[in-house]
């Protein structure tokens, strides 16, 4: 990641939400029939607090998804790397976990709105107090709202402000369950 | 992801720690977030003296058969057992930092804010740190502070004894302790090391928490922190505010640590001592008599009887956390963490959650 990369990313951000407004400078136009499309997204999560526990824990992270639509509704599968921040007792950014899965979604408001649900398996990359890397449980991630933006015909940017995530990847009696809240920035490219 | 970006990251998420964090804790450090494990290596020090001196725990100590201690133990660092060989010498100083560490967290994460400003500002816990209560007020202030950790002690460690006094399977207990990612954990521990390291941490604390005579045998002053970080709070009255340059141990407190290192030897070779009437024996009496008598006359006036360790003691001093985050103290080095604007925000999310929390709690009880 090179130092102008906040500053692209800004201004892809601003570019998108100065488009014009018409489905034919550059709106999000419903398309009829089929489309299949790519995403790559990086996400950022503080404050996953659960009761009792840390402030500050905190998870950055990318992932991809490959989906497709017919009119509003859609079906897609991704993959997701999240790391966390370690805190309590030593000060680290851990590998994490990979997550794969699939989910489904659903676009309002000529596709400037979309939600969607997703849910897979989530694989433990680091070694915990008492798991292992590569032990696997789930995760489950709802977004309930993202804004979408077309800057151009063949770029969607959508922003999800806040998403809901379960990673679940030690299931049983000590079980890691951890509640992240999710900033999401996702670039779309139909194909 | 790039080592720039991670440590870009970390930076930033380290900046909000850094601001918040202090606001709720207090006494030499525990380790969490980079901080030293002040508590826990003078709590394997004194144990590895005891050891030294012929202390045999594989006579002594029950071992469970759970092996849930040993991953908690490496989880908490290796480095917090090293030199202690055999599973009993391990088991008994894993109890006896658990212990050590309880005082300070209670089973909450060291990084959970609103957690540590309850547990060090629990009004009839002061003495757990020994430190002055409420009213423990002017100069009769430090008497009283004095003779309240003293009985905490004491009673730490008849708790202690009275584990002790149980049949060796009743002596195994489980308590809570928490682990990044899982939360509470229940862990097996030797009740007799257990309640003996709170003892201990409170031992540990009263170096921390005190103006000392130079040899660092008499206690000239008990600090303060209930009112320390109110606007309520008075020199004269109240006595010095809690100084967070006496916890960093590896820091500015370091020669303060390193001296203060017999006493806590002294303090765990109390284990190995016993009476006519028992255990502990005669060996506390004389670790108070040794460590924790009051010098009388000294305040702020005279320079705490010209203690070498005054201006350690007034060095970045807790303070209200308004003025700690905004630099409004008077003190110097009254100023903590490096963006105070971005602390605010963070307190004022946690506040607002906190807030969202409860609504949903009474909407569900209806």
């Amino acid at each position: 990641m090179s130092t102008r990369a906040p500053y692209v990313l800004c201004a892809l951000v601003a570019a998108a939400a100065a488009a014009p407004g018409n489905a034919s400078a550059g709106d999000v136009a419903l398309r009829e029939g089929r489309s299949a499309y790519l995403q790559l997204e990086g996400f950022g999560a503080a404050l996953n607090d659960g009761v009792g526990g840390s402030n500050i824990t905190a998870s950055v992270g990318y992932g991809g998804r490959a989906g497709w639509r017919r009119g509003m509704i859609g079906f897609f599968v991704e993959f997701s790397r999240d790391h966390w921040l370690s805190t309590e007792v030593e000060t680290e950014l851990t590998q994490g976990v990979l997550g794969f899965g699939a989910g489904a979604e659903m676009l309002f408001a000529k596709e400037r709105l979309r939600i969607s649900a997703a849910g897979g398996s989530s694989t433990l990359l680091f070694d915990t107090a008492f798991h292992d890397r590569g032990t696997t449980g789930f995760y489950i991630d709802l977004r309930p709202a993202s804004l979408r933006l077309s800057p151009a015909s063949w770029l969607v940017v959508e922003l999800c402000p806040i998403g809901f995530t379960l990673v679940s990847p030690a299931v049983g009696d000590l079980a890691i369950r951890r509640i992240e809240y999710r900033t999401t920035l996702t670039l779309e490219v139909p194909l | 992801m790039t080592r720039a970006a991670t440590q870009r990251i970390l930076a930033l998420l380290l900046a909000f720690a850094a601001a918040a964090i202090p606001a709720g804790a207090s006494a030499f450090t525990v380790r969490a977030l980079d901080r030293p494990a002040c508590h826990e290596e003078m709590t394997r020090d004194g144990f590895l003296a005891l050891v030294a001196a012929g202390f045999d725990a594989e006579v002594a100590v029950p071992v469970p058969a759970s092996h849930r201690w040993k991953e908690i133990a490496a989880y908490l660092g290796d480095d917090l057992h090293a030199g202690a060989e055999g599973e009993a010498e391990r088991f008994m100083l894993y109890s006896l930092m658990l212990g050590a560490r309880y005082p300070d967290l209670r089973g909450a994460s060291a990084t959970d804010i609103q957690s540590l400003r309850e547990i060090h500002r629990d009004p009839d816990r002061q003495d757990t740190h020994f430190m002055r209560a409420v009213d423990d007020d002017y100069a009769a202030g430090n008497v009283a502070a004095i003779a309240r950790g003293e009985a905490y002690i004491r009673a730490r460690v008849d708790r202690a004894a009275s584990y002790l006094a149980q049949p060796a399977d009743q002596q195994i207990v489980e308590r809570s302790v928490y682990v990044e990612l899982y939360g509470e954990v229940s862990t097996p521990v030797w009740a007799p090391a257990y309640y003996f390291g709170m003892a201990l941490h409170t031992v540990e604390d009263s170096f921390s928490h005190t103006v000392r005579s130079d040899d660092l045998t008499r206690i000239c002053h008990v600090g303060n922190y209930m009112e320390a970080v109110t606007d309520d709070y008075d020199l004269e009255r109240d006595g010095l505010r809690h100084s967070w340059a006496m916890d960093r141990c590896q820091e500015e407190a370091a020669e303060l640590a390193a001296a203060a290192r017999p006493a806590f030897e002294d303090f765990v070779a109390v284990f190995a001592t016993s009476g006519e009437a028992g255990w502990p024996g005669a060996g506390l009496d004389e670790f108070f008599a040794a460590w924790m008598t009051l010098e009388p006359g000294c305040d702020d006036a005279n320079d705490y009887c010209d203690s070498k360790w005054a201006e350690l003691a007034r060095t970045d001093p807790s303070l209200p956390l308004w003025d700690s985050m905004f630099g409004c103290g008077a003190a110097p080095g009254a100023t903590r963490g490096d963006v105070p604007w971005l602390a605010a925000a963070v307190i004022l999310a946690l506040a607002f959650v906190r807030i969202l929390r409860r609504r949903r709690a009474a909407g569900g009880g209806r």
